[in-house]
């Protein structure tokens, strides 16, 4: 029993990082419609642009996440203008690849600035363990699924009570219709795309102190958060965070009861499995938009 | 505070209020469709000027030529210019012009369906912000169409067709327009609403001094709510006049109203006759 819950709340705490994770391309395909699967890299830099900050600079935490943050807008926004706005207009097929493109840039990129062995990452939060009862929970995890639920409040709020919020609920539903009432759709992918990438690096700072700075094995991660995205429906901001939990529960259970019949693996086979059975029975995910036709 | 539209001789022959001006237009898609070859027309301060014509005759690319919307579909003015305000706004972006005053009800009733009523007109103001103001201007809007305001939280995807389409003229008034482009707000609807939607365009322009531009396939609605109208075939305005004149016009009743010279039997001899003969005449 205990080692059930132990599970539960492991799964949890990297639930709530993929849920996060998930976040970032669920906005930025409600603000435009494009699936963005660079994803993973994107994590990646994040784990090692805030490693490169805190200890080839030796910044302190709070400098560094502003160092994080601006580095973050930049890309975006650099993004945002030479890659996505020469597409507007054209095949939402053709915007896709490009987010291919630039998931090939960013890898190789990184390779080219840290080529080398896996660097430790520093420790940032308090380490330490929590007791209660059998079970063990590092407060590193806990923090962590902390900050990911404060993140969601935040956004979940942001798009149903704000203008701004309500804006990009409509560019993207219909862009067309939104820029006939005055809405700049190019402010609004901006915007989507800042938050997401902030969101990414967020996710690689904390998956960097489970995994270490290893490009391979944090964009491997990254990636889980496909998964997350399709059961909780595309347009889902809510389900971006109860997908990306829910993935993480299933991993953990995965990896707590089959690895043993199997033999190992079972953490990265597992949200794969899940995400072609959610194709198959309910495509539109648990929270997404089914199309509303009226005759 | 906009200037004040120049006074000149307007199609009336009067001195009055130009409001926008589309002088000779020639619009082509993709560089390669021409739609429209040459378009002139006119709307005066405070009038409901109609467009009449046939499917494919151009009139949704005239609206989305003066609204900017051409931009979204590859189209672009390559000839002639479209004055508003003393300013020259072809090719213009349509979040530019939209913040000018000018606000395009699109073809179809296209709203945001998964949007409830409220927030569909809420968006309609997004260029507003001051939001006493905006609360003021909903509670107009409300006032206009009750029903939209039982229907507010209701999911907008799922209304009535003569809801939807309130709707969609409910969020463009919340932009204070001064000047509403329509695009066949009749189309799909019932016999009744249609009437209805005709009356309440007229509400609006008398009581909002908005000017109206309407495009319309259903003529005898468009001619009894407009004073100016104008005939489109083929990219091109064909007739123009007072729309009183054009009802009478045997033209116009003949091809849009389905009244041939009275007690005249049609059979299919006869029209197959004035199908080849089917020439504008004054």
């Amino acid at each position: 029993m205990d080692y059930l819950i132990q599970l539960l709340m492991s799964g949890l705490m990297i639930g709530g990082i993929y849920a996060l994770i998930a976040l970032g391309i669920v906005l930025i395909y409600k603000a435009s419609s494009i699936f963005n699967l660079a994803v993973g890299p994107l994590v990646a830099l994040g784990t090692f642009i805030s490693w490169w900050l805190l200890v080839a600079l030796e910044l302190p935490l709070p400098l560094a996440i502003v160092g994080l943050i601006i580095v973050a807008i930049i890309c975006s926004l650099a993004i945002e203008r030479y890659l996505m706005r020469p597409l507007i207009g054209q095949p939402i097929l053709s915007a896709v690849m490009i987010t291919i493109a630039l998931m090939v840039m960013v890898s190789g990129f990184i390779t080219l600035l840290w080529p080398g062995v896996t660097r430790k990452f520093p420790e940032i939060l308090p380490s330490g363990v929590i007791h209660l009862g059998n079970i063990v929970i590092p407060t590193e995890s806990l923090i962590g699924l902390a900050v990911c639920l404060l993140g969601f409040g935040i956004f979940i709020a942001f798009f149903q009570w704000t203008k701004m919020g309500l804006a990009m609920r409509a560019t993207a539903e219909d862009q067309q219709l939104a820029q006939s009432g005055g809405i700049k759709v190019t402010t609004m992918v901006a915007i989507a795309w800042s938050v997401a990438i902030i969101t990414s690096f967020i996710g690689g700072i904390l998956l960097g102190g489970l995994h270490g700075v290893n490009l391979g094995a944090i964009s491997a991660l990254g990636f889980k958060a496909f998964p997350a995205v399709m059961i909780g429906g595309m347009e889902s901001v809510a389900g971006a965070l109860i997908g990306g939990l829910l993935i993480g529960l299933l991993e953990s259970l995965g990896i707590g009861y089959l690895d043993t019949l199997v033999g190992g693996g079972m953490a990265d086979v597992i949200p794969f499995i899940i995400l072609l059975l959610i194709l198959i029975v309910k495509p539109y995910g648990m929270f997404g938009f089914e199309r509303i036709e009226r005759v | 505070m906009m200037g004040l539209p120049l006074k000149r001789e307007t199609q009336r022959g009067e001195i009055g209020c130009i409001m926008l001006k589309v002088n000779n237009i020639e619009v082509i898609y993709s560089n390669v469709i021409l739609v429209l070859r040459g378009v002139s027309l006119e709307v005066d301060d405070g009038q409901i000027v109609c467009i009449l014509g046939a499917n494919g005759a151009g009139k949704s690319t005239t609206l989305k030529a003066i609204s900017g919307l051409l931009k979204t579909e590859l189209g672009e003015v390559t000839h002639g210019n479209i004055e508003y305000d003393g300013k020259q706004i072809q090719n213009g972006s349509p979040q530019d012009i939209a913040g000018m005053g000018i606000s395009q009800v699109l073809e179809g009733r296209r709203l945001y369906p998964h949007l409830t009523t409220q927030e569909n007109l809420l968006v309609g103001a997004y260029l507003n912000n001051n939001r006493a103001d905006v609360k003021k201007r909903l509670d107009h809007v409300y006032s206009y169409f009750p029903r939209l305001k039982d229907l507010r939280q209701s999911v907008s995807g799922y209304l009535s067709g003569g809801e939807q389409q309130m709707l969609v003229m409910g969020r463009s008034l919340m932009a204070r327009p001064k000047i509403m482009l329509l695009d066949e707000p009749s189309l799909g609807l019932a016999p009744l609403m249609v009437k209805e939607i005709g009356e309440i365009v007229k509400t609006i322009n008398e009581e909002e001094k908005v000017s109206i531009l309407l495009v319309e396939q259903n003529a005898k609605v468009a001619l009894s709510i407009a004073e100016h109208g104008y005939v489109m075939e083929n990219g091109r305005v064909v007739l123009d006049g007072p729309a009183d004149k054009l009802k009478d016009n045997e033209d116009i009743r003949e091809f849009y109203l389905g009244l041939g010279s009275v007690g005249q039997k049609k059979n299919y001899r006869n029209i197959k006759h004035y199908k080849r003969r089917k020439r504008w005449l004054g």
